[in-house]
């Protein structure tokens, strides 16, 4: 008996609540009758015996009216709305910095409900263009489901900016992660203060070596605004303190390590001796420390560099490269896709945001709190 | 015909506001709107309340049973753990040494068949390696004798140490985020007992698995907590761990199990918390309460809905059906109106409810009754005009002069002075009060003075045929009588009664008050009627056979007409005794003697 009753129940109720979704389904024919009884009443001195006749009928379409009026505002008519189409373009499918750029974007994809498609140039990061990324996102354009909201990580602070602007022009706002851009239309630049970073891998580089030291920056020769902004932040400590020599040496060699290390040995072979060497960048690090290990001068020339991939952690857990500063990728792409997200809903989103900079040394890589920045969570 | 109502009484009739208000199709609309949305309201609050409460405990009960389901599973794994980490520790004090070959491919073996286990090791008290499995190199700078699954495990040798996440940076190749197990394992090498530890780290594949896929609701989550709060799974656990997401994690410490809400974000969430068996971890279960919630929200905004339709409904119904009564009624206040501007000759009919159609009905019989009365009244003026006519006829009588002028020529001629006197002065009262300045009513005196003239006159032409006497009583010789109603009466009686009788005739005329009504009385020794003729008479007030007088008719209709059906002439005969007329009218003073 009880169970019939619930039957009945569930019977009645999900009949009821179908009513609810066939008026959410006939809600255009049914917006339009409103204005249909509008024209009715504009036409009323042409039709005066309608309403003189049957002031009944009049009498009727004035509670219809109203029903349909407040068909609109229901609380269950409420659209689910068609998840946001965002587009990532990253600088390399390439590389745990990228993956972990493409983690946290899909996260924040996941948790707000946004249709994400994460582009990048299939070449490694040194060797892809402007241009790679521009021919992805002229696909992507073209598709059959263009991006609402694009979230870049542009190579080239200036390469990029026609494109963008007549992006942000055709109505889709443009997020920068990672790298800004020369831009005043760009939405939102979300990455590291490149500059601060060199700062600190200046004065951490300066705490291993003393004031009195020789210090090589190896760098790759491509014009990257994220090394260029670091080397600026490294001359701005180093060349304040009197003691400190720097030689800088760019390599060619984009595709792997082996430019850096032979530049490195190059370098020492010319100069002599460093007690430290920065690499602007992961990669370079690793070249760096490959010849620093051959020469089994690890521990006595200091390396500082940036980011946080296995190798380097190998290398610093393996005593070889002594501290690194680290980004944070993962807060770039989750940020990214929310802002972009936002921005899409109306919302006002930061111009700036800072994703912060950590100094990471073999002493404080595996504290708890550490472990969480260096390495990713892998679900 | 000038309007019977004024025109003050006219406006109420009008649709002013206030009789707007309580007009039928307002009064109708209100009440039916009033009862309906009483009633929808109520139903609605009650259904509402008794649907979505049944859907909150069962979304609680689902919650909380889906949260004791996921509680089941991860200790079931986590025991799946603790027997491999028994076989592991069984093969290994079975195995006589312990980097013996064939005791690595059991090993191997019993973790093989797990790829939710990351590594095997075992190592000395202080730290150094003696097997791994899968066998990799041990990094340097591991600093493992300070993690806590070192220290512990040497701690409580025989207690299974169970680690939240952390980074395991022993074997070089890889940095993965591990849950580790140890215990302290006793072993001998070299023929020495050596204390160790025995290590198994485990990813968290499986435990993912477990949890990944469970959805409390649309965006309810769970999550795994240990003994101190640290959060060992958590769909979100990057985004916790880089501080883009916080999560209550202290209120959760304080349960052990069951249910609380507290708010994250600004949004109200309920958490289920159930512990799993002894391992001091315990699943949290999360689901937002907007949710479980939104079955009422839904239902009352269907309610809603459902209350105006219903009001849209009862609107249009009770609109349909007070126009339906009230529109028969306004067309019968229309002709109402239309009777009232004196239009008497509406064909009154409204169809309708039963009672207006009484209503109609009645009024169309009033109607008709107004229209007859006034036929009659108009046939009665009518009469009146025609009968006064003949009494001013009767007033100059041309065959009675004629007459009454031939016998005073031949009293002339026979040289009857005296009776020629006599005849002509009774000839000129007689007109002299048949005229009296035309008025209709005359005092009694004066009718009697009247007939006495004409009497006289009689008498004289027909020599002493008859003799008369008039008896007044005092007290009505001044009330008023309509004028010339004896003299016919005693025409008749003279005519009819008297003229063919042998013997001398008598005519007594009598006037008194009788019952507080004037009575003049005509009464005769003639011939009489029969008493068929009497009822021809009497039914008819036939003319008289010589139709030269004012005939009886005339009088009894004057009296009727002058004062009504209650007064009138009455014949009483009886063949060869005589006749008795009887006039009766309302006794009447002068009121303003002119």
């Amino acid at each position: 008996m009880k169970r019939r009753r619930k039957l009945l129940e569930n019977g009645v109720r999900s009949r009821l609540f179908r009513l609810p979704a066939l008026l959410q389904r006939m809600r255009p024919q049914l917006l339009r009758l409103p204005q249909l009884s509008a024209l009715l009443q504009r036409m009323r001195p042409q039709l005066p015996r309608l309403s003189a006749r049957r002031p009944a009928r009049t009498l009727l379409l004035l509670p219809l009216a109203l029903l349909l009026a407040s068909c609109s505002s229901f609380p269950f008519a409420k659209r689910e709305e068609a998840p946001a189409r965002i587009a990532l373009i990253a600088k390399s499918q390439q590389g745990v910095y990228w993956s972990t750029v493409r983690m946290g974007a899909e996260a924040a994809a996941k948790e707000f409900g946004v249709e994400l498609q994460i582009l990048a140039p299939a070449k490694k990061e040194e060797v892809s263009t402007a241009s790679d990324q521009e021919a992805l996102l002229q696909e992507v354009m073209l598709g059959p489901h263009p991006p609402q909201a694009l979230v870049l990580a542009p190579i080239g602070y200036e390469d990029w900016k026609e494109r963008a602007e007549q992006a942000v022009r055709d109505g889709i706002p443009v997020l920068t992660i990672d790298s800004p851009l020369n831009s005043s239309k760009v939405l939102s630049a979300i990455g590291t203060n490149q500059f601060a970073a060199g700062q600190k891998a200046a004065k951490k580089m300066l705490e291993l070596t003393g004031k009195e030291a020789r210090i090589a920056i190896i760098r790759f020769s491509r014009e990257d605004r994220n090394a260029t902004e670091r080397k600026r932040g490294i001359l701005d400590v180093l060349s304040k303190v009197p003691g400190v020599q720097i030689v800088e040496k760019s390599y060619e060699e984009a595709d792997s390590a082996t430019g850096a290390e032979k530049l490195t040995r190059r370098v020492m072979e010319l100069y002599g001796q460093f007690d430290g060497i920065l690499a602007l960048n992961a990669i370079a690090s690793t070249g760096v420390a490959a010849e620093i290990e051959r020469q089994k001068l690890e521990g006595r020339v200091k390396i500082v560099t940036f980011d946080n991939t296995p190798e380097e952690l190998e290398l610093l857990q393996a005593g070889i490269i002594q501290a690194t500063v680290i980004q944070n990728p993962f807060t770039m792409g989750y940020f990214g896709v929310k802002y972009a997200q936002e921005a899409l809903n109306g919302k006002k989103v930061e111009e700036s945001v800072d994703t912060g900079t950590y100094v990471i040394d073999l002493e404080n890589m595996f504290w708890k709190e550490n472990q969480k920045r260096l390495f990713p969570f892998v679900q | 015909m000038k309007p019977l109502v004024p025109p003050s009484l006219k406006r109420l009739a009008g649709w002013s506001e206030h009789s707007r208000l309580r007009s039928i199709p307002f009064i109708f609309s209100m009440s039916l709107t009033v009862i309906t949305l009483t009633f929808v309201v109520f139903v609605g609050v009650v259904l509402t309340n008794k649907f979505s409460s049944t859907a909150e405990k069962n979304a609680y009960l689902g919650t909380q049973q889906l949260v004791d389901q996921i509680t089941n599973n991860i200790g079931q794994y986590l025991e799946a753990l603790e027997e491999i980490f028994g076989a592991a520790e069984k093969e290994m004090a079975a195995s006589p040494s312990i980097t013996d070959a064939a005791l690595t491919e059991k090993l191997a073996t019993i973790i093989g068949t797990r790829r939710d286990i990351v590594s095997l090791a075992l190592f000395t008290k202080d730290g150094d390696l003696v097997t791994s499995l899968p066998y990799t190199e041990l990094r340097k700078n591991t600093g493992l004798t300070d993690q806590s699954w070192f220290g512990l495990a040497l701690e409580h040798p025989d207690h299974l140490t169970l680690t939240p996440p952390h980074i395991q940076n022993l074997f070089k190749g890889q940095y993965p985020w591990v849950v580790s197990m140890s215990k302290g394992f006793t072993f001998t090498r070299n023929g020495k007992e050596v204390k160790g530890v025995l290590l198994i780290d485990t990813n968290f594949s499986r435990i993912d698995e477990l949890c990944r896929n469970i959805v409390l609701g649309r965006k309810g989550y769970v999550f795994l907590l240990d003994a101190v709060g640290n959060v060992v799974y958590h769909p979100q656990q990057q985004l916790l761990y880089l501080g883009l997401k916080s999560e209550n994690t202290e209120q959760a410490i304080n349960y052990s199990y069951g249910r609380y809400t507290d708010t994250l974000d600004g949004q109200k969430r309920l958490i289920t918390i159930s512990p799993i068996r002894d391992t001091g971890w315990k699943v949290v279960g999360v689901s937002y309460l907007n949710e479980i919630f939104t079955a009422r929200r839904e239902l009352s905004g269907f309610i809603f809905a459902l209350l105006l339709l219903f009001v849209a409904l009862i609107l249009a119904i009770s609109a349909y059906l007070s126009a339906k009564i009230s529109k028969p009624m306004k067309r019968l206040e229309k002709s109402m109106r239309l009777v009232e501007k004196g239009d008497f000759n509406q064909n009154v009919h409204v169809d309708g409810a039963y009672e207006v159609e009484q209503l109609s009905n009645r009024f169309g019989t009033m109607l008709s009754r107004i229209r007859e009365l006034m036929e009659q009244n108009a046939r009665d003026q009518e009469t009146k005009r025609r009968n006064e006519l003949e009494v001013l006829q009767a007033q100059i009588n041309p065959h009675f002069l004629y007459n009454t002028l031939n016998s005073v020529v031949r009293m002339a001629g026979s040289g009857r002075n005296d009776e020629v006197v006599t005849t002509i002065t009774s000839l000129s009262k007689f007109f002299r009060i048949s005229l009296s300045k035309g008025k209709t009513v005359i005092p009694v005196s004066d009718e009697l003075e009247h007939v006495r003239h004409y009497l006289i006159i009689q008498q004289l032409r027909f020599r002493g045929k008859f003799v008369f006497d008039i008896q007044a009583e005092e007290a009505v010789s001044d009330a008023l009588t309509l004028k010339l109603v004896l003299q016919p009466i005693v025409e008749n009686a003279i005519h009819h009664g008297i003229e063919y009788l042998t013997e001398e005739g008598r005519i007594l005329i009598t006037a008194g008050a009788e019952a507080g009504d004037l009575v003049l009385r005509v009464s005769d020794n003639g011939v009489g009627m029969d008493p068929e003729r009497l009822s021809a008479v009497r039914s008819s007030t036939a003319e008289s056979a010589t139709g030269s007088g004012v005939g009886i008719r005339n009088v009894a209709e004057r009296i009727r007409l002058a004062y009504g059906d209650a007064y009138g002439l009455w014949i009483d005969s009886e063949l060869e005794v005589g006749t008795t007329v009887t006039l009766r009218m309302p006794l009447v003073k002068e009121a303003n003697p002119k």
